[in-house]
């Protein structure tokens, strides 16, 4: 067997692995749709159907994510193109359902995986090493999370792989093709996801000075890079919409928030660049990297960290070997790659968000194969260590996918979905069928009400119902209310005893939620 | 008084390593330490192990470059006497106990030096044992006191127990990571030096030489740099057993060893050729000195 066919059967198998991972149980687990989930999936949906986005814009490059029951809602909420038209595609050919719509992000984790085994086949002498790197990736539990889910957080990373992938290539060939891929690479990426804004223009630096110091036609190699990161990001700006970038910073507070006029932040630009340390700081801290994981339970189990406990043993030993060998221009690019990771979310001042660091995976994956491999080196019982902490991370990747379908998938459903607008939905479209429905009123308190509701309706096929549909009135007035209408209020809703007290209505329905908790209450009004 | 003392103290240890002017600038951040001029205000007894850590440092020092292997021994008895001195110190004497023990079985010098290390230490430690066993109420009120566990209900093993679950694990690895959190360290000396004190636990200065010192220390890797190195990241353990999230009072013993971290940065950047790091570490001095006049002056 040639080595070329052993590596490509090598790939596919752990394309396979991953897949079957990342597929099972898709619909199922994570058990409800997460609010920016039906965002993506109902915009989609409507590039998939009629060519538009729920605004009415022909395929725009930005979605503006306004709310769909409100007419010419203004938003300043713009989310970036890939996974849309990724989703759109799939839902193509596949009927609209939980699974459908997060089958792109779980293409997306299977191609990280292949594409880190086609960079390590480059920096790593031995398949196995390579091999490895992408195994550890495709269980890392972050990678698993975020591979399962329809949000674009996962996006940028296979074009940050690609971006290694060329570079490692073209250290070793020369081949100049090889940095203008590099650069529409990371130039498309800039449109994956928000915080690829501030990670793609970082990854070109680096990719600059890694060359300042390699090549011999320096000057022309970084214009290469340049050259190749300007087409896209040109193209988008032509095909964007001008507001979107002013309504971006505003609602990151990047611009608009009331500054001191010496030092631009609140508290002056010393102590946001204090905190930012900080937060910056945390990023690297052990108990989020390799025990809880971040600090959402969208983001993790909060029972593993962001990679496998067992990983810190060859993260470490991985950076002090690369940083002995940082003469070799790819070691010091990984170690920038590790270093800048939690920079976009840092700017952010949001701690332990690994949705906004992803990034790190690739990086924080590849330099623990070299500590493996350095360790390897070593006879005796650094060997036993490494058999012992693979093997100890095969089996607590076996924990906490077992803990990711079954435990988790419960304990998790206030983060996803905590009103439960399957059961509510499912509960308003029968009693339609049994007697029309007028109206159906939501609480304006529920968030992504008007996308939740939109998509269960969808999937469902009664458009007509959301039709009828509309938010409550402030102050809960049921003056305008026509009698036989259903509310809908999240159990903890301040105005749902406001109404009782009304006598106007009467509890028709109370949805209970997988433990048995009340998470929504649908009322009648009486005729 | 207690910062004073620490300050000579300082001065005692690095006599016996360093040059006048290494000597002096160890002095000098010991004085200006604005953790140091803190609390020595308003809770001194939480320096009191500073004292007891930096007269061990002197016996590491004397073992180490004095060529006096016995000088662990009393080393020891220090660390003994030491754990009256303060409630972390219950905690950090022991952890300082193991680097001198692992420091003597490196240079196994005699078969009797960590014998002898371990009774010296024993020695004073063996009456409080022995008390706190006479007392066990005085134990269990401690251990309810910082929320260790319930020692009411279970015994220290069972304690041990419900302490080391994975929730706790987790809080307790991130609350480590959060004792050298370079803001807390050097700019804003957590919950208790945060009003009115725009300072870290060190001067400001030390975010720079510190880094450097650990590079040069990671780099030649002596006996003595590896013990600093080990104090240093000994010195959050007390704090982490409770539960408390930057309580400077509980990481003063960060203070010796991360300014001895910083005068080894210093001195580096002061002995290199370039004129731009002289310059640098000269203008931070200055600084250091009036972060400390300001702390010293605030009320």
């Amino acid at each position: 067997m040639t080595n070329r066919l052993a590596a490509c059967l090598c790939a596919a198998g752990l394309a396979l692995f991953a897949a079957l991972v990342y597929l099972h149980a898709l619909g199922q687990t994570p058990i409800a749709l997460h609010g920016d989930e039906v965002q993506f999936a109902m915009q989609s949906y409507s590039i998939a159907t009629t060519g538009r986005d729920l605004n009415g814009h022909s395929m725009p490059f930005f979605f503006a994510i306004a709310d769909p029951l409100i007419k010419n809602n203004h938003t300043i909420v713009w989310f970036q193109p890939m996974l849309f038209y990724l989703q759109a595609v799939a839902l193509k050919v596949l009927p609209l359902s939980e699974a459908a719509i997060r089958a792109p992000t779980v293409v997306i984790g299977v191609i990280d995986v292949v594409l880190l085994f086609a960079v390590g086949r480059y920096v790593f002498p031995r398949m196995w090493q390579a091999a490895l790197a992408a195994a550890l990736l495709a269980i890392s539990p972050a990678h698993v999370i975020f591979s399962r889910v329809a949000m674009d957080y996962i996006c940028p990373l296979p074009f940050v792989l690609g971006w290694l992938l060329c570079l490692a290539s073209y250290f070793r060939q020369r081949r100049e093709w090889l940095l203008v891929a590099a650069g529409l690479l990371l130039g498309a990426g800039f449109f994956s996801y928000i915080a690829a804004w501030v990670m793609m223009p970082l990854y070109v630096a680096v990719t600059c000075i890694a060359l300042w110091w390699t090549s011999d036609r320096r000057v022309r190699a970084i214009l290469l890079v340049c050259g190749g990161f300007a087409v896209p990001l040109f193209a988008g700006w032509v095909w964007s919409n001008p507001v979107m970038i002013h309504d971006t910073l505003l609602r990151y507070k990047i611009i608009g928030a009331p500054r001191d006029p010496l030092f631009g932040g609140q508290g002056g630009i010393g102590v946001e660049v204090l905190t930012r340390a900080s937060v910056y700081w945390d990023y690297f801290n052990p108990s989020y990297l390799f025990l809880s994981g971040g600090s959402r339970l969208v983001d993790s189990t909060r029972r593993a960290g962001v990679l496998l406990a067992p990983m810190a043993v060859f993260l470490v030993v991985g950076v002090v070997d690369l940083w002995r060998r940082r003469d070799v221009v790819f070691n010091r690019i990984l170690l920038a790659g590790l270093l800048l990771a939690p920079v976009a979310a840092a700017m952010l001042d949001e701690r332990y968000r690994s949705d906004r660091e992803l990034v790190l995976l690739p990086f924080g994956v590849l330099i623990s194969v070299f500590g493996v491999s350095r360790l390897w080196t070593r006879h005796g019982v650094a060997r036993l260590a490494v058999l012992a902490l693979c093997l100890a991370s095969a089996i607590q990747f076996a924990f906490f996918y077992r803990d990711y379908l079954t435990d988790y998938r419960v304990r998790s459903e206030v983060w996803f979905d905590p009103y439960d607008f399957r059961k509510i939905s499912q509960y308003v479209v029968s009693t339609d069928a049994e007697q029309r429905v007028p109206a159906v009123y939501l609480s304006p308190l529920i968030d992504y009400a008007g996308y939740r509701w939109k998509f269960y309706l969808q999937q469902r096929d009664r458009n007509d119902l959301f039709e009828r549909t509309q938010y409550l009135p402030a102050n809960a007035d049921l003056s305008g209310v026509v009698p036989g209408s259903l509310l809908v209020f999240a159990s903890q809703d301040p105005a749902l005893d406001t109404v009782l007290k009304t006598g106007r209505c009467t509890v028709a329905a109370t949805v209970l939620n997988e433990v048995g908790s009340k998470a929504a209450v649908v009322l009648r009004v009486a005729g | 008084m207690t910062s004073l003392l620490n300050a000579l103290l300082m001065y005692v240890v690095t006599s016996r390593i360093w040059s006048t002017r290494a000597r002096m600038l160890a002095t000098f951040l010991m004085m200006v330490t604005p953790a140091g001029l803190y609390y020595s205000r308003i809770a001194p007894r939480s320096l009191f192990p500073v004292s007891f850590i930096l007269a061990w440092l002197w016996c590491v020092a004397a073992a180490e470059f004095g060529g006096q292997p016995r000088a662990l021994v009393l080393g020891a008895f220090v660390l003994g006497i030491g754990c009256y001195s303060y409630t972390t110190a219950i905690v950090l004497m022991p952890v300082y106990l193991i680097i001198t023990l692992g420091l003597s079985f490196y240079r196994r010098r005699t078969h009797w030096l960590p014998a002898a290390i371990v009774a010296a230490f024993l020695l004073p430690t063996s009456f409080g044992m022995w008390w706190v066993a006479t007392h066990r109420s005085v134990y269990v009120e401690r251990a309810e006191r910082y929320r260790i566990y319930d020692a009411s209900r279970l015994n220290p093993l069972q304690g041990m127990k419900d302490f080391a679950n994975y929730n706790n694990i987790q809080e307790r690895v991130s609350l480590y990571w959060d004792f050298f959190d370079p803001q807390f360290l050097f700019f804003r000396g957590g919950a208790e030096m945060a009003g009115g004190y725009s300072a870290g636990m060190l001067p400001a200065a030390c975010a720079l030489w510190i880094p450097f010192g650990l590079y040069v220390m990671s780099k030649r890797r002596t006996a003595f740099d590896v013990v600093l190195l080990a104090g240093l990241l000994a010195a959050p353990l007390p704090a982490i057993l409770v539960d408390e999230p930057y309580i400077a009072r509980r990481d003063l013993a960060v203070i010796p060893f991360a300014i001895l971290a910083a005068v080894i940065g210093a001195e580096t950047l002061l002995s290199s050729g370039k004129r731009f790091w002289r310059v640098v570490t000269i203008g931070l001095l200055v600084t250091a000195a009036a972060q400390g006049i300001a702390v010293a002056l605030r009320r």
